[in-house]
């Protein structure tokens, strides 16, 4: 009798799911059919004020208030900024008539970014996203909004932080994104240096004002952001040799950061700092062996016999990665067969078959360019 | 005597009930959790709750090849046609007898050259390496002295330049968003060591530029079941798992690894069949034998398109190679059941593979032959053993149908009716029929395991639909 109960139980189950994944694809099918009649009706309004705007005339009243009460849900939103876009692709004269209504509309965005500060993290990550695309042009709107977005760094979500971030560079205000760095900093939570990186690249305003910003407060920064940070820097500008040097010439500094600035010398090859370059390229203690195969790497842009012989020297290394770094630079120092004969001819059959990889490598690629 | 035997089918039966009754459950809870999990990330991705395709780490792409004449290339142009940044293309050539090599070196235009490899991880030795620079992306073919599939993703490892690699099958293409999806958890979490891709049967899809373009269910019964089968199996229980970090196994046909925790951990064992499923357990029991903080992921939306066995014997011929694997995985990590310090991975995630998918196929032909047993007896209650078939066979068939169309609804696939009749049909075969056939293929699996054991597992090869336009084909660069 139990075992038939159960069967039972388990057949009801099925029946359920049954009836579920029916119902479920039906009003899935229905809810499709309903969001683009939504769409549509959304539209209809929208394009009837881009109408009122060509011809020189305001929003209709009561507009904004539409606005308002319709995008506090995220799913209008999202038709809203899709069909925005849509007519900022088309025609000039759709272009026009939509960016201007996107200036009508700044009230609204400000208020529904102060809405979306307290809603759930994934609407809140939505509505930083459209900000980025919907960017209000009137500066205390701006100021407001960006306050807001900073607050965003605080949330848990990666994603609010990322989309907040991102619409903040968009803005342009190097004083916001130094305040959400920090922000983002204080808060401890995981952002990878990469995203981070990116994400300053992605900066619309003075890179050089935003990199003062952050450098007046790099000491305060944990590691990760401050690589992030040098990272960033690294892509950006080849003025800040003396910073660098001061990172690189300090043994307590964290080794990603030193490893950070050792690339930003082979990006922007300095003679300050080449006595520095060659110390590590030749230094043969084991824990050292990063430092070596980095600086290794970057004298490659760096020309004069002391560096030739500094990369022939670290050829011969016990560590692979400083062997092949250095086979590396040599190739690409221009040097050929003849010039490294000592090495290619040398007893050392590991060190040869790394330089003949190299030399051959530079070979082909310069046979693909001359065909 | 008939007593006794009576008792005894009664015990037996009470193991059964029990042994369904888990198993019901944990088919509900993982189809549940992963169709919920599946629409969620839709709603994210709709949101843009997601990390966008300009952020990424630098990935080697390793491609182990054994006699993949047939679809060798079009493996390759898949992954040329990435939306990547910074990857590299390694293809090892496994001591193959046709001219998988051949076919590559003339198809990219690719140069000998004497690489140094450094061999951190053992592997057979290397007989050439080709290189070519004059397409989007390095491409290298190592050639090498046969020694396994696991032996050859080793070399992979050890010529590579990246910190991450992607481990992936010669008879498989990518989409043209896999690699950046599948490296979002890496980005997302700095503990992340490991991230498992969705592998779906590539049977009846035309992928043109990275993109499905058209996709019907196979028209062969074998593939469409297994269709099913996969969806099952990778939306549903691996989903759950990923829930808890509790994922004890990431296929070999897309998975992506963080080289410096895999070479610390030994790389992957060349004496296993199951290499894909050792090395994830392997690297639970790594990380955490060494306190390190770890986490082994699931990306739901990075897909692989493989090839599915068309004929029963290639696909027996699979699943008892699958099966081998297994049991040679979870016998050599058994200390994750009875170490504690293993935890939700040990209690569900090595339990669930030990009784439910190790232990199953015997049970399930127990089951089979105590029916029998019990029908000669005239113990059986016909009634009763209908019944239980019938809702076993509808319970079954529901769940694997719920997983197929939250699959098939979260990433907007438009099905034919024809298709979804299919899917219903096969569905109900697949569960009633082609799984005890499976079943007795894996009872007898373990028997000339020995024979096996560095064999690759030769299968018919289809060439795959995969195509570029003219707009986007990838051409050697001109400088």
């Amino acid at each position: 009798m139990g075992s038939e109960l159960l069967l039972y139980g388990y057949g009801f189950v099925c029946v359920s799911m049954l009836i579920f994944n029916v119902a479920y694809s039906l009003s899935l099918k229905r809810k499709d059919r309903r969001l683009k009649n939504r769409d549509r009706r959304f539209a209809r309004r929208v394009d009837r004020q881009l109408d009122r705007l060509r011809t020189g005339e305001g929003l209709e009243r009561g507009h904004l208030t539409y606005l308002r009460r319709k995008l506090s849900r995220v799913n209008h939103l999202a038709a809203f900024d899709r069909m925005v876009m849509e007519r900022l692709e088309g025609a000039a004269e759709d272009r026009e008539a939509a960016r201007a209504y996107q200036r009508e509309i700044q009230p609204v965005i400000l208020h529904l970014a102060l809405f979306y500060r307290d809603r759930e993290d994934i609407q809140a990550a939505y509505f930083a996203y459209f900000l980025s695309r919907h960017r209000p042009q009137r500066h205390q709107a701006m100021d407001a909004i960006q306050d807001v977005m900073v607050k965003y760094m605080g949330k848990e979500s990666l994603y609010c932080r990322v989309n907040a971030l991102q619409a903040l560079c968009g803005f342009g205000s190097p004083e916001s994104v130094a305040e959400a760095v920090t922000a983002l900093d204080r808060g401890g939570r995981f952002l990878h240096e990469k995203v981070l990186t990116d994400g300053l690249l992605s900066f619309t305003g003075s890179h050089e004002r935003l990199t003062a910003l952050l450098l007046e407060r790099f000491d305060s920064f944990s590691v990760p952001t401050r690589l992030s940070v040098l990272n960033y820097i690294r892509f950006c500008s080849g003025a800040y040799g003396e910073q660098m040097m001061n990172i690189l010439s300090n043994p307590a500094e964290d080794k990603e950061l030193r490893l950070s600035a050792i690339r930003y010398f082979g990006r922007y090859p300095m003679e300050e700092a080449r006595p520095l370059l060659l110390a590590l390229a030749a230094d043969k203690e084991p824990t050292g062996w990063e430092y070596a195969s980095i600086a290794v790497s970057v004298l490659a842009g760096y020309q004069g016999g002391d560096v030739q012989d500094a990369l022939t020297a670290a050829i011969y290394s016990a560590n692979w990665y400083v062997r092949s770094n250095a086979a590396a630079s040599l190739a690409r120092q221009g040097l050929d067969y003849s010039d490294l004969i000592s090495v290619v001819a040398g007893g050392d059959r590991y060190v040869r078959e790394m330089m003949l990889y190299q030399l051959d490598l530079r070979r082909e690629q310069g046979e693909k360019t001359a065909l | 005597m008939t007593d006794v035997l009576k008792a005894a089918l009664q015990v037996v039966g009470g193991f059964f009930v029990a042994y369904m009754i888990g198993y019901a459950s944990f088919l509900f809870l993982s189809v549940t959790v992963g169709s919920s999990a599946l629409y969620g990330a839709k709603r994210r991705n709709a949101l843009k709750n997601e990390l966008r395709g300009e952020y990424y780490v630098p990935v080697s792409i390793i491609v182990p090849a054994h006699n993949e004449s047939v679809t060798i290339e079009s493996t390759v142009r898949s992954l040329l046609a990435l939306d990547y940044r910074t990857y590299e293309i390694i293809v090892v050539d496994d001591g193959s007898t046709d001219d998988t090599a051949q076919i590559l070196r003339d198809a990219f235009h690719m140069f000998r050259i004497n690489r140094p490899i450094q061999r951190r991880l053992r592997c057979q030795q290397v007989e050439a390496v080709y290189e070519t620079r004059a397409w989007k992306t390095p491409i290298t073919l190592i050639q090498k002295r046969n020694g396994g599939k696991a032996d050859a993703l080793n070399m992979g490892i050890n010529a590579s330049r990246y910190p991450y690699f992607l481990c992936m099958d010669a008879d498989s293409v990518l989409q043209r968003d896999s690699l950046e999806k599948i490296v979002r958890p890496v980005l997302e979490d700095d503990r992340v060591v490991a991230v498992g891709g969705a592998v779906r049967p590539c049977n009846g899809a035309e992928i043109e530029d990275g993109a499905v373009v058209r996709y019907r269910m196979p028209n062969k019964l074998l593939p469409c079941m297994q269709v099913l089968e996969y969806d099952r199996s990778f939306l549903a229980a691996r989903i759950l798992f990923d829930k808890f970090n509790g994922s004890i196994i990431i296929s070999g046909a897309f998975g992506l690894f963080k080289k410096s925790v895999v070479v610390d951990a030994g790389g992957y064992d060349t004496t296993t069949m199951g290499e894909d499923m050792e090395l994830v357990m392997k690297l639970h029991v790594f990380c955490r034998e060494h306190g390190m903080p770890y986490l082994i992921r699931y990306a739901t939306d990075a897909i692989c398109w493989t090839q599915a066995p068309e004929k029963l014997s290639d696909l027996c011929k699979q699943r008892r190679r699958w099966h081998i694997g297994l049991f040679q995985s979870m016998t050599r990590h058994r200390r994750i059941l009875s170490d504690p310090k293993y935890g939700m991975v040990g209690l569900v995630s090595y339990i669930y593979f030990l009784i439910y998918e190790l232990f199953s196929p015997y049970i399930e032909v127990a089951g089979m032959v105590t029916t029998a047993l019990a029908m000669a007896l005239g113990v059986l209650n016909v009634s009763f053993m209908v019944l239980y078939m019938g809702i076993y066979v509808a319970y079954s068939s529901i769940l694997s149908l719920t997983a197929f169309f939250a699959r098939v609804h979260t990433i907007d696939l438009k099905l034919t009716f024809s298709d979804v009749c299919k899917a219903v049909g096969l569905c109900l075969l697949e569960v009633s029929c082609l799984r005890f056939v499976l079943a007795w293929v894996r009872v007898t699996a373990l028997g000339g395991g020995k024979r096996r054991k560095r064999g690759w597992g030769e299968i018919e090869r289809k060439q795959i639909h995969f195509s570029t336009t003219g707009a986007k084909q990838e051409q050697p660069r001109q400088k």
